[in-house]
Order: structure tokens, then sequence, then C-alpha cells
């Protein structure tokens, strides 16, 4: 019995394919193959086709069960860069794959931890809302470190 | 530029280290009202990675001081650690609290956050206190039912049954004397407080005498201590209090043909790797006994022996306090200062030199607000200490 095959479409239309028995890691997709068999192209218009081909490679490793930790780690680690991750993690977030974005959330935590404020706004997209008085009496307010 | 979903945020946020989140309270208004909320306070919480607080106070000759909360934070990792002393250090200053002024502090226990601080001066304000460092909150606890009385050992947890936060002393009383000397001459009592209830709770007598220069240190829903006085027969000389029926208990002792009961050793209690430990420190040597299955005696077992030979320059003092094992198998202990011991390579280093007044404790930071415990009657204050460098 040959594998079945399920199609996923990118934002920027693309398509991809990838074994239905893989894309179920995918809780997302397995409620959507659960509910009408999917046999159609699954859309996902958050997803950009860079990003999605990244999780295909992601949900086709073959990895050993004991090696699959450090096996999530390394591959964020490959893609080190925050827009990536981002993406990564924003996807992994829509399809529901949990250890995928506990992963990226990691890296993107670790990479900006020593960040400045304005480091910090620019790497997550945040919008400054404060008006330059309004900073000023918050650093007064916290002036401690703790 | 897309914003990106609040959920992502939330996570991604609830990773960095406690520090940062502070710092990035000053990001935009919606992080700040984040940072309050009960989701991400959870999520954070169960994450929040072990760290220490070292309290360090100035006491001088004629003078007293509350001292000082510095917070150490590690970063454990599977192959490697590192303990970030920083400077400035993220702190908290008793001195800067006016209630605290020329008095002395202890830190009686810690929990998901909260710190539960003793107030004591010769004899005269006698407080307890809880606080959060993080979100600088500090709330005092009404007076306590037995007032005069001889406080023995404290301990504080959180029911994971109730979620309910309680308080728990004991304490030695003074019976009334008619002039003839007969024994005994006082009574042990104890007491809880659950935090939000407002008043002390009566338990009743205490069975046994604590050893109360350590809290009691919290595992599955009991605070455990050593027994500094029972019956020697019963060889099992650790007591718990059970932070859901709140009854104290006998527990198992490591095998007493291995462990030597002798004055001349000094036992105590720590949580390493969630496994409950004994730390039995002789002259020059101390021995980590590890109970792999809790409540079970026979699977104490016998860690780690370190002596002088591996230990060069350790400042042996009676109370060797262990804080911590992390990831890559590194014991950290305390005496008279913070030390590492390196399992692979059977070497102990030295971390931090302490002042004879520091301790030190393990601690999880959390942005637990005290405010969730509305009914409490005692003030609750934003401590605003003075000036200090600030990081941007």
């Amino acid at each position: 019995m040959s594998k079945k095959t399920l199609t996923l479409m990118s934002k920027d239309k693309q398509l991809f394919n990838i074994e239905e028995h893989l894309a179920v890691q995918s809780v997302t997709i397995r409620n959507m193959v659960k509910e009408d068999g999917a046999s159609s192209v699954i859309p996902l218009p958050r997803v950009d086709s860079e990003t999605l081909a990244l999780v295909i490679e992601y949900l086709n490793r073959q990895q050993a069960p004991e090696e699959d930790e450090d096996y999530v780690k390394k591959f964020v680690d490959e893609r080190g860069e925050i827009p990536t991750l981002l993406e990564l993690a924003q996807a992994a977030l829509d399809l529901d794959i949990k250890k995928l974005m506990d992963a990226a959330c990691m890296k993107v935590a670790d990479l900006i931890k020593d960040f400045t404020l304005e480091e910090v706004r620019e790497a997550l997209r945040i919008e400054n809302d404060r008006t330059p008085e309004e900073e000023k009496a918050i650093r007064d307010e916290f002036q401690w470190a703790f | 530029m897309e914003e990106l979903p609040a959920e992502l945020t939330i996570d991604i946020f609830s990773r960095l280290p406690a520090k940062t989140i502070v710092h990035c309270k000053r990001v935009c208004k919606k992080w700040r009202n984040l940072v309050s909320d009960s989701s991400f306070v959870n999520l954070h919480l169960s994450r929040s990675p072990t760290s220490l607080i070292v309290h360090q106070n100035y006491r001088s000759q004629g003078s007293v001081d509350p001292g000082i909360l510095k917070l150490v934070e590690i970063e454990d990792k599977d192959d490697h650690h590192h303990l970030h002393h920083d400077h400035p250090p993220m702190s908290l200053d008793f001195n800067t609290v006016p209630i605290f002024e020329n008095d002395v502090t202890y830190q009686m226990g810690s929990v998901n956050g909260l710190i539960c601080v003793w107030q004591t001066s010769r004899g005269q304000a006698n407080n307890t206190y809880i606080c959060n460092p993080v979100t600088r909150e500090m709330m005092i606890i009404p007076q306590y039912y037995d007032r005069d009385v001889t406080v023995n050992a404290y301990g504080f947890g959180v029911s994971s049954l109730t979620g309910e936060y309680k308080v728990v002393r004991t304490f030695e009383r003074e019976l009334p004397s008619d002039g003839e000397i007969s024994y005994p001459t006082s009574v042990l009592k104890a007491e809880v407080y659950t935090l939000g209830t407002g008043q002390w709770r009566r338990l009743g007598g205490a069975p046994y005498r604590l050893d109360g220069s350590k809290f009691g240190v919290v595992l599955n829903d009991h605070c455990h201590w050593i027994v500094v006085s029972s019956n020697r027969y019963t060889r099992e000389n650790i007591c718990t209090f059970d932070l859901n029926k709140e009854t104290f208990q006998l527990f198992p002792y490591p095998p007493c043909e291995a462990i030597e009961v002798i004055n001349s050793h000094c036992h105590s209690l720590a949580v390493l790797k969630s496994c409950l430990c004994i730390c039995d420190a002789e002259d020059f040597k101390f021995t980590i006994w590890t109970m792999k299955e809790y409540g079970i005696k026979k699977s104490w077992h016998k860690e780690v022996v370190i002596t002088e030979a591996i230990s060069h320059g350790v400042v042996w003092l009676q109370t060797i306090s262990l804080i911590e094992c992390l990831k890559d198998g590194t014991i950290l202990f305390v005496s008279g200062g913070l030390w590492a011991f390196y399992p692979t390579s059977a070497t102990v280093e030295e971390i931090k030199r302490f002042d004879w007044s520091e301790i030190a404790f393990t601690y999880r930071p959390s942005f637990l607000s005290l405010q969730n415990f509305e009914s409490e009657k005692g003030f609750i204050s934003k401590n605003r200490p003075g000036p200090s460098p600030i990081k941007d």
C-alpha cells in the first residue's frame, strides 16, 4: 500500500507534498485530516514558502526518539537568525507543533536576553508606545535592577 | 512589519531571565501589563529556573542591619553552567525599608518567588513578612497567637492541592513555675498561617524540637527539618510537616549503622534534583546522602563523599548547606562561601567568598503578586529604594 501524501500550500501559493503520517505531527493538520480526510490542498495563509520548506524538513526528520531533543535543538541552532526563528515559531504555533515552537522560542529568548531595550523592540517588532516623559517616569521607577 | 501573535511574545518573554523581564517592562505598555497577567505569571513560574539569593549584611560592633538580598541567576545548561554575579547586582536592600531600620532579618523559606522574612531584635520587634523581591512587594503577617515565646523553627510552602501558601512555626512556651523545679519546664507548640486569611491558627503541640537554624526544606507538599531531640531509639531524625493535612510526622532517615548520629556530626537537609538530601558533615569531610525514592527508607543512597584531600581551601564550617545540583552534575554548596563540586574531576572550586554573616538559599524568581492575597489586612507596599546605576 502506498503511503498517503498531503499537499500544503504556503502564503505565496507554493505547493509542498508530505507524507500524511509525518504531517500529522502537526496537531492542526491531524485535526483537519480527522475531520474531512483533507484530500485537497491544505492552505497555510500565514506561512511563507521558505519557512514552510523548513517546517517540512523538520517534519521529515528520521531521528530515533532518544536523539530527537538534540536534533530539534540543532535544527533551530542552525537557523540562528531572529527573523527566521520568529517565522518558524509562528508557523509552529499555527500548525501546533509544540517541540518546534518551544525550541524556536527558547533560541530567540537566548539571543535577545542581553539586548538593549531598543534592540528588543526591533527584534520582536514592537512599537514604542510611550512618550519621552513616560519613558523617564518609568526609568525613575525602575532604577533598581532587581 | 507585522506584529507577532501575543501567544508567541508571551512564550518568548517567559523564557527570559527575571532581570531581563523587569528591564523589558519598559519596552511598551502592553508588555508592562502582560507581566502582571496571571497567564504570564503562571507560564513564567513553570519555567523559572532555580536561582540563588545571597543574604548579605554588614553587622558591625554595636550596630545591626537588616541586610540586602542579592539575586544570583544560574545559567544551567546540559554541558555547562554560569553564575551571574552582576555588577551592580539585582538586589533588594532592606535598609531602605523603614520598618526594618536597625533591626535584624532572617529568611525563613522561599517558595514560588516569595520569601518569608522574620524580623527580630532583642525581643522587641517580632514580625513575619512575605516579600517578592521581583515585584518589590512586601506584606506583614498579623501577630501570632502566642507572642512571648522562643521560636524554634519556621517553614514556608504551598499546598499543591489547594494552592494555599502557608507559614508554619514551632515554638517553646515556658510553663508557669510553682517555685519547685519540675520537668518539663516548657512545652513545644505550633501555629500555621495561610496567606490571605488574616489570622494564625493554633495546631496544638509540636511533637519534636527541630533544628531551627535552617528553615524547613520543602518537597512534595511537606516541610522537612532535622530533629534535635526525639526518642533516640527510633533513629528517624527527620520531621515533616504536611502542608495539606497540617500534621507533623517522623520521616525515614538513612540507615543508622551507616550515618553517625553523634554530636560531632552536623546534619542539614536540602533538595537536589528533586530528591531529598542530607549533608552529613564532620571535621574536614562531608557526605551527601540522597533519597532516590521519596519516603522509601531503603532508597537512601550515599551520593558523594567530599574530603579535605579534594577540597583544598574550603572553609570548614559545621553548617554546610547544599544548594543545588546542576544539569552538568556540579553540586553547589555553602560553607563560609559559595563552592562548586565537580564530580567528573572530583574537584572543588570556590565561586565566591562570603562574609561571615552571609547566607545563601535557592530561589525561583516569579512575578506572583502579593495582591493575590486580597483579604490580607496587613500593609502591602512597593519598596522604592534609592538610586542605583541603570543598565540600559
